[in-house]
């Protein structure tokens, strides 16, 4: 994380707490961290470890039990709903692993979706946006073109596409090239170093190492918490020990 | 502007996409609006339609109110004449005389007598021809102005009428022109015809001036009401103390006269239960939408948790849904409107020409103006806020978070929403089945009610004109089709009958002796009367007040005394006023058996009497009982061309067949609304009922694969699916058996009661039995089929399902 410029995003002792029926599961415990303008950072872990609760969190798509989340310099953490959908809306930009396309729209339409829910920008503006949005991403050609009619590197292109279009402050990426075979997977991460090489801040979430590579740095996450590689590592292993050697006992037993 | 062109460009494309779901939607909620529409057509047709004249606003008539002690009386011709003559309240006024029917070429027709300058007042032209000038309505000027309806169904839209020379009653008239379909000269069901009426004499109505009208004139520019009004009031003071040297018995009332009824709670109280029934279906088609935008919102929970994450804010995407819903209303509200057409169209040709036992029906299809069409956008609009805005905030309510990893929220057990929805569609089914039955019951009672009379051939002839009562007599006798004829009183007269053991009342009917032979009224004891005991104080008594006055005796030679009642005023059949009254003592000579008789319209017809005294078809006020020979229908139109050439004004001439089985065809008419509207009610509910039963166990089909997996039998699990719908039914069935009763009760507390209680049985237990019966039986059917189809579910398919 580049600590030399001001903090896009900076999140102290973030908790998130589901309690389901009298269960309490805590998936995030007490995360720190910050991104700066132009960072590209990796959010690693297995998973439940409670990286996509925090890339939820961070997209304003749910909100935290307990910490500060400041966004530019804001905190957002206690926003209402129609307030929280218009940071959305500006600031940040999402890329799915499912891709997310509505499937009733055509490529352009996906892509100018964003746009739609902004005032003060007329169809002629939208237009061009979406066009260069879709140009960055070597998609325009396929404008009038459905999702279905897509492949899914395609459909994921698309989908960068509609995250840049509202010229976010951050790309929120969850598991970006999941459903992509490798030679896709690759393709969308080179788009990814592309844009961020053009400036971009993003975040991604991935279990993948050869993916998080692609990033500055990485957050390495287990149960809830940010920890070192080396911790990661150790604990990894002391999961798959357990998880043997009660495989083990339950046999001998 | 822009974001809204986006949405319903979007809502267009979605629909067409999922054409099923938008046929789905628009036939049932167009259905339901198409019915509101009829009933608002019709109110709109009677209340709000002013008729199509010049400035309607600008016309009024003028009336006498009616005193707490006496009724409003009329203004006549010369007050008319004084008006205009003296006052300048209005730039011009008419005269309606009194409706007259006549028998115009073999056709009973009906129109007013109106002055000559009327359509010009009233600045209307003719579709065909001319109207009236000032110079038709002179004395003798026998021509007349036909009206639409009347020269499209008697003369076939001839268009060679114009000039013709038609015969109404024993005189002919020359016709001058036809008026245009939307003109209905000022009253609420066009007339037939219109006559000048300075033909009142020769159509027998007087021509002294004496004749009453109706004032209506178009108020001078400038004038307000209150100024007009006190204008008149001093113009009335003056008349009435040149005329009568007093002050006028009532005061007067100027008030607008635009050819509609005016808006009031007794026409609100009428229209109100049509809407209630209409509007049922409509609710009910909202309910079934409703539950199938329930089930789209889960399918849509994916695209909307997208749209949020790109930024939409809730309200932004529940405007979208209702877009949506708003383009599925509009398209059924124009499809209502084809359905409000077809359904006015029936009503009308089932009324006029399948109800004939009503006789001549002057309906027409009421016109759809744009106030129709505002109302149906309106109701559209009211319907999307009924149907989608719970649904849009429902679909809106995602986990976020879980939508954008393609998880929906699944709401597959039958939330309480539904429930409700499906319980209220029972509701009103099972309210509108059990009104359906009571109806069809009553007029079953009715049609198979024995009246005690014979009803078959025989045909009842008012006398109308005493002087052409001989004359009117020799023509029936004369006539090959009538078989016999006795004369009876119209009505029974009350009386008090006296013995030496005390007073009862009774009513006692003045009949000639073939009146027995002819009724079919057997005398079960002693004799009639006989030619030579004509104003002989004799009496036939019938078994019930034979049984009454003299118990365990012979009511034969006993002595009977009848008295004027004092309380005959109240509720007393109208007889008329020439009918002698008769008092004092009678002896009985025989009798009769009783006469249930039948009823119409909340009157008892033909009932009792208690005694009869004799008349002869010569005894003046007696009306004629005719035993005919043929269909009395046809023998009745022949009757009534026939006698008419005697006597313009002729009585009424009416089968008794017809007038017995009125109060039956009457009940037909809500028997049928109601049925109709119940079947729908029941079509649309089960619908509902099946769509959501087959969807739940379309969600559940991964719980039903663990069911099944876990041992559960196929039948606990089509038990399982089917215990799902007794819940909503049950209530269903429970509100609206309840509300029913309620409604009952309810109208058992008018002042109607009586009336409402003689004709309908509210209460009664075989058609709430056999309603609720048919609801749960048609929504066990509808259960059944998906209920049946969770018992086969592939368990192996169903768990290896994403």
């Amino acid at each position: 994380m580049n600590e030399t410029n001001r903090s896009l995003i900076h999140l102290v002792d973030l908790k998130k707490v589901f309690f389901t029926d009298e269960v309490e599961t805590h998936a995030l415990s007490g995360v720190h961290f910050d991104i700066a303008q132009g960072d590209y950072v990796a959010i690693e872990g297995p998973s439940g470890s409670g990286k996509s609760t925090l890339l939820s969190i961070l997209g304003m798509l749910d909100t935290p039990s307990g910490g500060r989340y400041l966004l530019n310099g804001e905190p957002v953490e206690s926003l209402d709903n129609a307030q929280r959908a218009h940071i959305r809306n500006r600031e940040i930009g999402f890329i799915f692993q499912a891709f997310n396309l509505i499937g009733d729209l055509t490529v352009f339409e996906n892509v100018e979706l964003p746009l739609t829910y902004r005032s003060g920008i007329s169809k002629q503006e939208r237009k061009e946006r979406v066009h260069e949005a879709l140009e960055r991403v070597r998609m325009a050609h396929r404008i009038r073109h459905y999702p279905a009619q897509l492949s899914g590197g395609q459909q994921q292109r698309v989908a960068v596409a509609r995250a840049l279009v509202g010229k976010p402050s951050i790309l929120l990426a969850d598991e970006p090239t999941g459903n992509l075979d490798s030679k896709n997977g690759e393709a969308v991460m080179g788009l990814l170093s592309e844009l961020h090489s053009g400036g971009a801040t993003i975040c991604m979430v991935t279990h993948d190492p050869r993916y998080s590579a692609y990033a500055d740095c990485s957050i390495h996450m287990f149960d809830g918490r940010i920890v070192d590689e080396e911790t990661l590592n150790r604990l990894r292993e002391e999961e798959d020990r357990r998880i043997a050697d009660h495989a083990r006992g339950g046999r001998t037993a | 502007m822009d974001k809204l062109l986006y949405d319903l460009r979007y809502a267009v494309r979605t629909l067409a996409q999922t054409p099923g779901v938008a046929c789905t939607v628009i036939l049932t909620l167009g259905l339901g609006l198409g019915l509101v529409a009829a009933v608002f057509t019709i109110f709109n047709a009677y209340i709000f339609r002013a008729d199509e004249v010049r400035d309607p606003h600008e016309l009024f008539a003028v009336r006498r109110q009616p005193t707490a002690t006496a009724e409003a009386e009329p203004f006549t011709q010369d007050a008319y004449d004084a008006l205009l003559r003296e006052t300048e309240i209005f730039t011009d006024a008419i005269a309606l005389g009194p409706q007259i029917d006549r028998w115009i070429d073999g056709q009973r027709m009906e129109g007013p007598l109106v002055t000559g300058n009327f359509f010009q007042v009233l600045g209307v032209s003719a579709a065909l021809g001319r109207t009236f000038t000032a110079a038709d309505d002179l004395a003798g000027n026998r021509v007349l102005v036909l009206g639409q309806r009347a020269w499209q169904r008697y003369f076939a839209g001839d268009p060679g009428i114009i000039g013709r020379t038609v015969r109404v009653n024993e005189m002919t008239f020359d016709v001058l022109g036809v008026m245009p379909a939307g003109f209905r000269g000022l009253g609420i069901d066009p007339p037939d015809f219109w006559m000048p009426l300075a033909l009142a004499g020769d159509l027998g109505r007087g021509a002294d001036g004496a004749l009453p009208v109706d004032i209506v004139g178009r108020l001078r520019p400038g004038m307000s009401h209150g100024e007009a009004l006190a204008r008149l009031d001093a113009w009335d003071l003056r008349r009435s103390a040149e005329t009568t040297g007093a002050r006028p018995a009532a005061s007067l009332v100027i008030e607008p006269r635009q050819g509609k009824v005016p808006l009031s709670v007794d026409t609100m109280l009428t229209f109100l239960p049509l809407f209630f029934a209409f509007g049922l279906i409509l609710l009910i088609g909202c309910a079934n939408v409703a539950n199938l935008l329930f089930a789209r919102g889960v399918a849509r929970q994916r695209e909307i948790g997208i749209r949020f994450a790109i930024g939409a804010s809730r309200r932004r995407i529940v405007r979208q849904l209702l877009t949506e819903s708003l383009v599925l209303a509009l398209a059924a509200a124009a499809f209502g409107f084809g359905v409000s057409r077809l359904v006015l169209a029936s009503v009308v040709n089932y009324v006029t020409s399948a109800m004939t036992g009503l006789g001549d029906i002057r309906l027409a299809l009421m016109p759809a103006d744009w106030r129709v069409v505002l109302f149906l956008v309106a109701a559209a609009i009211a319907s999307t806020l009924c149907f989608a805005l719970v649904p849009a905030l429902r679909a809106t309510r995602v986990e976020l978070a879980q939508a954008m990893h393609g998880a929906v929220t699944h709401d597959v057990r039958p939330g309480r929403a539904r429930n409700m929805l499906i319980a209220l569609q029972v509701t009103g089914s099972v309210l509108l089945l059990i009104c359906a039955a009571i109806f069809l019951r009553s007029s079953w009672r009715a049609a198979s009610n024995d009246p005690g009379v014979r009803i078959a051939d025989t045909v009842f002839l008012g006398i109308g004109n005493e002087q052409a009562r001989d004359s009117i007599l020799d023509a029936v006798r004369a006539d090959p089709e009538v078989a016999a004829l006795a004369a009876m009183s119209p009505a029974a007269l009350r009386a008090l009958a006296g013995t030496a053991a005390g007073k009862s009342a009774a009513t006692y009917r003045w009949v000639s002796p073939e009146y027995f032979d002819i009724l079919g009224v057997a005398v079960m004891r002693g004799r009639l009367f006989t030619p030579d005991e004509r104003g002989a104080p004799v009496a036939v008594v019938s078994e019930r007040m034979a049984q009454a006055l003299w118990p365990g005796r012979d009511p034969l030679g006993q002595e009977l005394r009848l008295e004027p009642d004092p309380n005959e005023a109240e509720g007393a059949p109208v007889a008329p006023a020439q009918m002698p009254r008769f008092t004092g003592a009678a002896v009985v000579i025989g009798v009769a058996r009783d006469v249930a008789g039948f009823r119409v319209g909340g009157a008892t017809l033909l009932a009792g009497p208690d005694v009869y005294l004799q008349a002869t078809t010569e005894t003046a006020g007696t009306s004629l009982a005719l035993r005919v020979r043929g269909d009395p229908a046809i023998v009745v139109r022949g009757l009534r061309e026939r006698l008419a050439t005697i006597d313009p004004a002729i009585g009424e001439i009416v089968p008794l067949q017809e007038l017995a089985r009125m109060e039956a065809t009457l009940l037909e008419i809500p028997f049928w609304l109601t049925l109709a509207l119940g079947a729908l009610a029941l079509v649309l509910t089960l619908s509902g009922l099946f769509s959501v039963l087959t969807y739940l166990v379309a969600q559940r089909t991964r719980e039903i694969g663990v069911r099944i997996a876990l041992g559960a039998t196929r039948y606990r699990i089509s038990a399982l699916a089917l215990a799902q719908s007794i819940r909503p039914v049950g209530i269903g069935l429970l509100l609206g058996g309840g509300l029913a009763a309620a409604l009952g009760a309810l109208l058992l507390a008018t002042p109607a009661a009586e009336l409402i209680g003689q004709t309908v049985r509210l209460f009664d237990p075989l058609a709430y039995g056999a309603s609720l019966l048919l609801v749960i039986a048609a929504c066990a059917g509808a259960s059944l089929v998906p209920a049946l189809r969770a018992g086969q579910v592939d368990p192996v398919t169903a768990l290896r399902r994403d």
